[in-house]
């Protein structure tokens, strides 16, 4: 880690995916790290004016509001220590607004600072909402379909339905995922580790058993059931993309009141945080950044 | 006299609206909006935009022109699959039912690696999702536009070797089928066909149990091979697979017995007349959507497996090529 002087996350995400909860989330755990091999603060940076607001707004339970498009955050500075080595590193991480990334896709381009950040970045973290799907759902099944239509077939394609028009903002969020991808591996010549968080991972645990074909509680099953293209996507481009998947909830809950209320009721904000990442289950948010960084490849349980 | 926003319009100057309003059109511009002076726009000379790049431009997303597949096709060696029929024979359905598959990982023998048309594929999916408020599922026909405009795909094994192999798919518009029954010449000027690899030919099965449609229906399947074979430069370069498609219509029928007979009947007289001809001839039956959402994907992952049975053709650019890659294609000796 000592040659680590300076170095660049990147989250990218659509909107809603939890990038900023993630980023007040890690702030938190800086400071009060349980992991022995976790990254802690060596300090905190001196402009700390869009994360301290952010941070009291986590600890009350409240809401985060959401990043403003027009007026992006200038990238957050962090400056952490690895115990286990003595070493210190700086990283800056930006927090984009989710319609950055859907923009991205409808306008099929990178503004040139984005492009300057995809060809910096030390690694990406890749955000996907586990409550959101991947993939438009397709009249499969009898039961969500007109059969008075079936049966008049070719004769009235149509006729009278209010069919909306495809425009390109209504790709599914896997395809804009893995365009984005793609984009990246336009302008981009070296590989870049990518680290899959999957938001909210609270509510996959809290799904019923039932539903545990539907919402594997593995983060690695989860994105081969829910988001198919781009787990095959990453598959087949792990040379360009090495990755690893990871379940976070770096708000713990819900924002209903008993949640909030659950939430602000332990004596620890930090262990409201979870994180699962194969067989492995803390509050260390600081498990993905460590792997972008190269930190800790020995990971002990297995992922990807 | 008021102006009207929209460029085509003359309200300004006749006061005929080209929608047919009179003064409640919501195109007017309000008075104070003409009155007010524009700034001029002054040019951008292509030596600024080289200097001042504003952003990283991207491929559409949209079907590959000729010229972007020329590209490719230089670039790696690729599969090109060309899909034929008459209107309605489920040509896309085919082609947007692959796309849906890899979107929801149900294809068994390969994994998606990456598509330059992802748009494309969503736009000819888009009316069989329940999002777009379509009360049962259909697909959005091929223009005549979309003629020589390539899918992609990019696609790896799911057991095996870790190399990728890229796929390009056309489908000839089904108002164009009646050209090439007409024209060898027509079937001559198509490069997707001059360049393939693997042809994909339609019979619409609800065409074949329709007493009045069903000899045209095979007498054209016949025409159309008889055209490929001698308006293709080497034949036995092209697999053939025959799509009975709309199978549902021949397992719904009363007679489905006599249908399926002269199905079979259909294979027998084409296998005699091409068996030889093409580097492949095989039949298979598919139902891409059937109507009564009983959905197999069995006979299009078989059709698939097929495009990658065999190694893809690598291109030879020969030196006399041209440097435009529009023309590229004819680097292949196809034409």
């Amino acid at each position: 880690m000592s040659n680590i002087v300076d170095s660049a996350i990147l989250l990218a995400g659509l909107a809603g995916t939890g990038k900023t909860n993630f980023l007040v989330g890690l702030d938190v755990i800086l400071d009060n790290q349980t992991d022995k091999d976790g990254l802690v603060h060596s300090e905190h940076a001196s402009d700390r004016a869009y994360i301290q607001p952010l941070r009291e707004k986590w600890q009350r339970g409240e809401e985060l509001d959401h990043t403003s498009r027009l007026a992006p955050p200038p990238p957050h500075q962090l400056l952490v220590r690895h115990p286990p080595s003595g070493a210190h590193a700086t990283f800056h991480i930006a927090d984009l607004a989710g319609e950055t990334f859907d923009a991205q896709f409808i306008t099929r381009s990178f503004s040139l600072e984005f492009g300057t950040r995809v060809t910096q970045t030390t690694g990406l973290m890749l955000f996907l909402h586990c409550d959101h799907d991947g993939e438009h759902a397709i009249h499969e099944h009898s039961c969500f379909a007109d059969l008075a239509h079936a049966n008049t077939a070719d004769a009235s394609r149509n006729s009278e339905e209010k069919v909306a028009d495809w425009t390109i903002e209504k790709a599914s969020k896997q395809a804009k995922v893995v365009e984005l991808l793609q984009f990246i591996a336009e302008i981009r010549e070296e590989p870049l580790r990518i680290a899959v968080v999957i938001s909210a991972w609270d509510l996959v645990e809290k799904a019923p058993p039932g539903m545990a074909n539907e919402l594997p509680r593995d983060p690695i099953r989860f994105v081969a059931k829910r988001w198919p293209l781009l787990d095959q996507f990453l598959k087949c481009n792990s040379r360009m993309f090495p990755h690893r998947l990871f379940g976070v909830s770096a708000r713990g809950g819900s924002n209903s009141q008993e949640e909030i209320a659950r939430l602000t009721s332990m004596d620890q904000a930090s262990d409201r945080v979870i994180i699962v990442d194969g067989n492995h289950r803390s509050n260390d948010l600081s498990r993905p950044v460590r792997w972008l960084m190269g930190l800790n490849d020995t990971l002990h349980s297995p992922n990807v | 006299m008021p102006q009207c926003s929209q460029p085509k319009c003359r309200f300004g100057e006749s006061g005929v609206c080209l929608e047919g309003h009179k003064q409640e059109c919501p195109h007017l511009l309000p008075l104070s909006e003409i009155l007010t002076p524009r700034p001029i726009q002054t040019p951008v000379s292509a030596t600024d935009l080289d200097s001042q790049p504003e952003s990283h431009i991207f491929y559409t997303g949209e079907k590959l022109t000729i010229s972007e597949t020329s590209q490719l096709l230089n670039s790696s060696p690729v599969v090109m699959v060309l899909c034929v029929g008459a209107q309605w024979a489920g040509k896309t359905t085919f082609l947007a039912r692959i796309g849906e598959m890899f979107r929801n990982g149900s294809i068994k023998d390969f994994r998606f690696a990456g598509s330059r048309t992802l748009c494309a594929f969503e736009r000819i999916s888009w009316l069989a999702t329940i999002t777009s408020g379509s009360g049962r599922p259909d697909t959005a026909r091929t223009f005549r536009a979309e003629r020589e405009k390539f899918f992609h795909l990019r696609v790896q094994r799911t057991e095996g070797s870790a190399s990728l192999t890229d796929i390009l798919i056309s489908d000839l518009p089904g108002e164009d089928f009646p050209n090439a029954l007409q024209s060898r010449e027509f079937c001559v000027q198509q490069r997707a066909l001059a360049r393939a690899d693997h042809l994909v030919m339609f019979i619409d099965c609800s065409s074949l149990i329709d007493k009045a449609k069903r000899h045209s229906e095979r007498d054209n399947a016949k025409l159309f091979l008889s055209q490929i074979e001698k308006s293709r430069h080497d034949p036995t370069t092209l697999q053939v697979q025959v799509l009975f498609s709309r199978w549902d219509y021949v397992t719904k029928a009363e007679n489905r017995a006599a249908h399926e007979a002269f199905c079979k009947a259909i294979e027998l007289d084409l296998q005699g007349r091409f068996g030889n001809t093409f580097g492949a001839l095989r039949f298979a039956t598919i139902t891409a959507r059937p109507d009564d959402f009983s959905v197999s994907d069995s006979g299009i992952q078989n059709v698939f497996s097929n495009f990658l049975q065999s190694v893809p053709r690598a291109t030879v650019v020969h030196s006399r090529g041209s440097r435009n890659p529009a023309r590229d294609f004819c680097a292949f000796g196809q034409l």
